[in-house]
């Protein structure tokens, strides 16, 4: 039985997977929430990321084209419920079911749900399970299981520390049973909000939900840990009203939470 | 390095759209009537969304439909419950407390990257209310899909037909009431060659495709489409969908939706009603416009 209290020490857990190795993605999909969708979707920013990176245009193309699409990231949201609603996994992970071309390389698994007040062990117990079992299934069909470390919110003002240590620990453990690549998502938001407290990461009216240079930071730490690449450089920043100087701050700090949560 | 960011695509690549592709009963000006009206007697507060990204850019259509169904009731004598509160508290609701429940809420199952509406399978365990934490039972789907869109054969069509039937039944016998959602003509892109004749061709296709769909299983149409069409009538200058994939819908937009289908569902003049969600540079002139295209269109459509 998991012992929750374990997950509030402040020494942390350290991971086992520390990246995909020599792969190299381009075919994803992602099982989330609203902090993902929010902003019009990190699944749509990432992809955005790799092309810009890679110095590729996508082109406008034909609706019935664009399974060819070298990269691309399906996407399956839902909200409030928990990750183990998406119950078997097996058809999403095949390339029929999204109507792609080239098969599904990585999943990301996000869910919110454990960062409740009230969560009891039995409910931890319950995701590990079901996480355990969707890496297993992802295995099976040949596809890299990945899953987001979520953040602490904001709470009267003050950044709840004791929930970082707690979400770390937690979705480190999640991954370490599972054999998954977590994404430390969780220790950027922490990293960067230590570094830069007057600049927010989360939208004012629910401080939970990521603005726009949360969802950058998402995206741009996502993209570290699966490629291990510094996107210190990269100039994608959508369409937004975001500076240059907010944009370097955003991709170092993605890149420095991969490099501090790895090693 | 230089950006090659083109938000355009990949979802917004629909490519051009051949004339012959469209059943030539939607392309009539005549348009099909709709024979569901209104919800009736029924005052919606649980609401499950099976849709797309067009429901969830600029943070979801679910919130805003509450948000602004709120902020309405709070101008209604005796109300005592939420509120939305752009900046500060918002208690009673305690988002820690996973017992809570709203009282109006949207439950959500989205999808991504032009899935058919089929994707969600059967429906009967979401529309049941078991997903609720405090179990309310779910009032309203409302099913939005643009599949069709794009895939305009008969073969296409007579698919989904089935599918959507099928839902709206599963539905019913959980006594949900099922509403579907009438997508929009997009609009040039950004950049984009051609001379895009085949536009006004879309509004008589979708007008027409979803009321027939609606009319064949009695479900009720939220004309988003009228209202997209009769705005770019009105104020071509000011743009409700996003240039760079003429599409999605930016956050005026998305405020024109909300209202569409505020006052479908409810038939409360949305006119003086004030939400603008956190987007202050929406002046309440451009909200009463959005507000007034709303209501005019739902009026003439259902007429």
């Amino acid at each position: 039985m998991t012992d929750i209290q374990k997950y509030f020490n402040n020494s942390f857990i350290q991971p086992k997977i520390k990246q995909l190795g020599n792969k190299h993605p381009k075919q994803f999909v992602f099982f989330a929430n609203s902090h993902i969708y929010y902003n019009n979707s990190v699944h749509n920013h990432l992809n955005f990321v790799i092309y810009s990176w890679l110095g590729k245009k996508i082109k406008y193309i034909k609706d019935e084209d664009k399974k060819n699409l070298e990269y691309f990231i399906n996407s399956a949201f839902y909200n409030r419920q928990p990750i183990t609603v998406f119950g078997d996994i097996t058809d999403r992970l095949k390339k029929e079911f999204w109507n792609r071309v080239s098969p599904i390389e990585v999943a990301m698994f996000q869910c919110t749900y454990l960062y409740h007040s009230t969560i009891r062990n039995s409910q931890i117990q319950e995701h590990i399970e079901y996480y355990t079992k969707a890496f297993n299934t992802c295995r099976d069909n040949n596809v890299v299981p990945t899953v987001m470390m979520p953040t602490e919110k904001l709470v009267d003002g003050k950044w709840v520390e004791k929930d970082y240590y707690y979400l770390r620990n937690l979705f480190t453990d999640i991954g370490n049973k599972g054999d998954a690549l977590v994404i430390p998502v969780g220790v950027a938001y922490h990293n960067f909000r230590k570094k830069y407290p007057d600049t927010p990461l989360l939208n004012d009216w629910d401080n939970n939900h990521p603005n726009q240079l949360g969802t950058l930071l998402t995206t741009y730490t996502i993209f570290s840990a699966y490629y291990n690449v510094d996107p210190t450089g990269i100039d994608y920043r959508y369409n937004w009203d975001i500076s240059d100087e907010q944009l370097n701050a955003i991709q170092t700090e993605a890149y420095n939470a991969c490099t501090e949560y790895y090693t | 390095m230089p950006s090659t960011f083109n938000p355009a695509l990949p979802k917004g690549g629909t490519g051009a759209v051949k004339k012959d592709t469209i059943p030539i009963k939607y392309t009539t000006k005549d348009f099909i009537k709709p024979k569901r009206k209104t919800l009736d007697d029924m005052h919606p507060k649980q609401v499950a969304y099976f849709a797309t990204s067009h429901i969830y850019y600029n943070n979801s259509i679910h919130n805003h439909l509450k948000w602004l169904t709120y902020t309405w009731l709070n101008t209604t004598e005796g109300f005592k419950g939420r509120q939305w509160v752009k900046h500060g508290d918002r208690k009673p609701f305690n988002p820690h407390d996973e017992s809570y429940m709203e009282e109006y809420y949207g439950r959500v199952w989205f999808w991504g990257n032009s899935q058919p509406i089929m994707w969600h399978g059967d429906l009967t365990e979401r529309v049941s209310g078991k997903f609720g934490p405090a179990d309310w039972p779910v009032d309203v789907a409302l099913f939005q899909c643009n599949y069709l869109y794009n895939n305009r054969s008969i073969l296409h069509i007579n698919e989904h037909k089935e599918y959507y039937m099928n839902a709206f039944e599963q539905c019913r016998q959980n006594n949900v009431e099922p509403t579907v959602f009438m997508h929009a003509e997009r609009i040039k892109r950004k950049n984009e060659i051609g001379d895009h004749e085949h536009l006004g061709r879309d509004y008589a296709y979708m007008r027409n495709l979803w009321t027939d769909i609606a009319n064949l299983g009695d479900a009720l149409v939220i004309p988003w489409g009228v209202s997209v069409h009769n705005w770019y009538e009105k104020y071509p200058e000011i743009g409700i969908l996003n240039p760079w994939c003429g599409n999605h819908p930016n956050n005026l937009g998305t405020i024109l939706m909300n209202y569409t289908i505020f006052y479908t569902y409810y038939r409360v003049d949305p006119r003086g009603i004030d939400y603008t969600y956190i987007w202050d540079d929406i002046d309440k002139d451009t909200l009463l416009k959005l507000q007034t295209i709303a209501k005019e269109s739902v009026d003439e459509y259902f007429a």
